[in-house]
């Protein structure tokens, strides 16, 4: 098939983090090879341009664990690419806020684990929440728009309140709260992050209210629960249809979680290949693009090219093959299994285990 | 009345590269996101330049030559839409 036109990349630029969030989607393990350096990146950038790709999403891992992310953003905004940060904040004082405003920096996306130091800490792994409140102001003095994400999870989420109130007090003009969705160190940790039922018709409710209520003022953007779900969601908007990501060393993946959710697929290398021709010809963008590859009951579904079967990440983290029906869906075949973890958790009063932190991949420097 | 103006969202028009000649819409980007434009609301995006919702109607009804009553609940509606997604700013 022709391939479409990609509109963002999301450019994981080193798996560094010196937060150890339990939900991370970073891959629990990943390759020890040689970060890209700062004019491989420019190249890739460039190259993502030319392909038509319009917005840049800055990730990782941690982006400001990179000394030159501002090169980076300002070759981003040369190509004239939307240039957003996905950050913890950790690292970025007066200094670095003033750099990237000046190499063009149109958004910054600040991550918080909570709206209240303890409970922040105890998910972070690090004291780090008194430092984001002040690098949110100092976004805001900078005069960069400035987006709140919250991963929403049982330890949090009864605290919605509270944090779409700290996104008033921060002047945020975006919230994003996502509900913890289960890929890489939170699949791991899945039994302690999954929130109960009763919590999320409760969190449903307030992120409706907060939205009708704020509305022109902070667009709110809430992330389902997908397993409490009937439907899949659309993730990416199909596979290979408007979103890639490159990680750290260079990988380039249709969708970040790829790489350790589809074992059996083979990711191309910006080293190696033109990011044209693994956009439209390789094998793992081609796998799962359109509706070609579709089983039933999707192939035949009149919602196949609404949700494009749900995510294949999914499919293959909980049925063991990625090009089945996102056991999500109510029309899956496999249905049962993401009832069964529902049904056990709701069943339960016992506590939730503790989880896992993430830990720094090994001799990525 | 009240005039109304873009915010500080990057307005961004495709370049031709790979989009069909038919295809060739502007779009708003946003942090992940991307807005794609049709033809009505790119016109009344190219008109938040200062101007008052009125003279937008005004102007959209004279270049396409439809009564400006037919067209103001339309308009109005697009624009409180992009309001809602903090796309632009009423001020």
């Amino acid at each position: 098939m022709i391939a479409p036109r990609p509109y963002a990349l999301l450019a994981e630029i080193t798996y560094r983090c010196p937060l150890h969030c339990p939900y991370c989607s970073n891959p629990t393990q990943v390759r020890n090879d040689q970060e890209l350096t700062a004019n491989e990146w420019t190249r890739v950038i460039r190259e993502a341009a030319a392909l038509g790709v319009l917005q840049i999403g800055f990730s990782g891992g941690e982006p400001l664990a990179r000394r030159d992310l501002a090169e980076l953003v300002r070759a981003a905004r040369e190509a004239n690419l939307y240039t957003n940060l996905i950050t913890s904040g950790i690292g970025l004082d007066d200094d670095r806020v003033g750099a990237l405003h000046d190499a063009g920096l149109d958004s910054v996306q600040l991550s918080f684990q909570s709206d209240e130091t303890g409970l922040a800490d105890e998910i972070a792994g690090a004291r780090a929440h008194q430092r984001k409140l002040n690098v949110a102001a100092k976004i805001r003095a900078e005069g960069i728009p400035l987006s709140l994400n919250f991963v929403i999870h049982r330890r949090n989420i009864d605290r919605l309140p509270q944090m779409i109130e700290l996104a008033e007090t921060l002047g945020a003009e975006r919230v994003e709260l996502a509900n913890v969705q289960f890929y890489g160190w939170a699949f791991l940790n899945r039994a302690a992050l999954l929130p109960t039922r009763e919590q999320v018709v409760r969190a449903r409710e307030i992120a409706t209210a907060a939205k009708a209520r704020l509305a022109g003022r902070i667009d709110i953007f809430y992330v389902l629960p997908d397993y409490y779900e009937t439907w899949p969601k659309p993730c990416l908007n199909g596979w290979g249809q408007r979103y890639l990501t490159v990680n750290p060393i260079g990988d380039v993946l249709p969708c970040p979680t790829a790489s350790s959710a589809i074992p059996d697929l083979r990711f191309e290398n910006v080293r190696g290949r033109a990011l044209d021709w693994i956009w439209r010809q390789s094998e793992s963008f081609n796998r799962f693009r359109g509706t070609e590859w579709m089983p039933e009951p999707c192939r035949s579904c009149p919602q196949r090219e609404i949700d494009f079967g749900g995510c294949r990440c999914q499919a293959a983290l909980l049925t063991g093959n990625a090009a089945t029906t996102d056991p999500v869906c109510t029309l899956s075949p496999n249905r049962s299994v993401v009832d069964e973890v529902l049904r056990d958790l709701n069943s339960s009063s016992d506590h939730p285990p503790d989880w896992t932190y993430r830990i720094n991949p090994n001799g990525i420097q | 009345m009240r005039s109304i103006t873009p915010t500080v969202l990057l307005k961004c028009k495709l370049p031709p590269s790979l989009a069909p000649p038919s295809q060739e819409n502007s779009v708003l980007l946003f942090p992940e996101g991307v807005l794609e434009l049709n033809e009505t609301s790119m016109e009344i995006l190219a008109r938040c330049d200062g101007q008052t919702v009125s003279e937008i109607i005004q102007s959209l009804a004279e270049e396409y030559d439809i009564d400006p009553k037919t067209l103001a609940a339309d308009v109005r509606e697009a624009l409180a839409d992009l309001q809602q997604r903090k796309l632009i700013e009423l001020t």
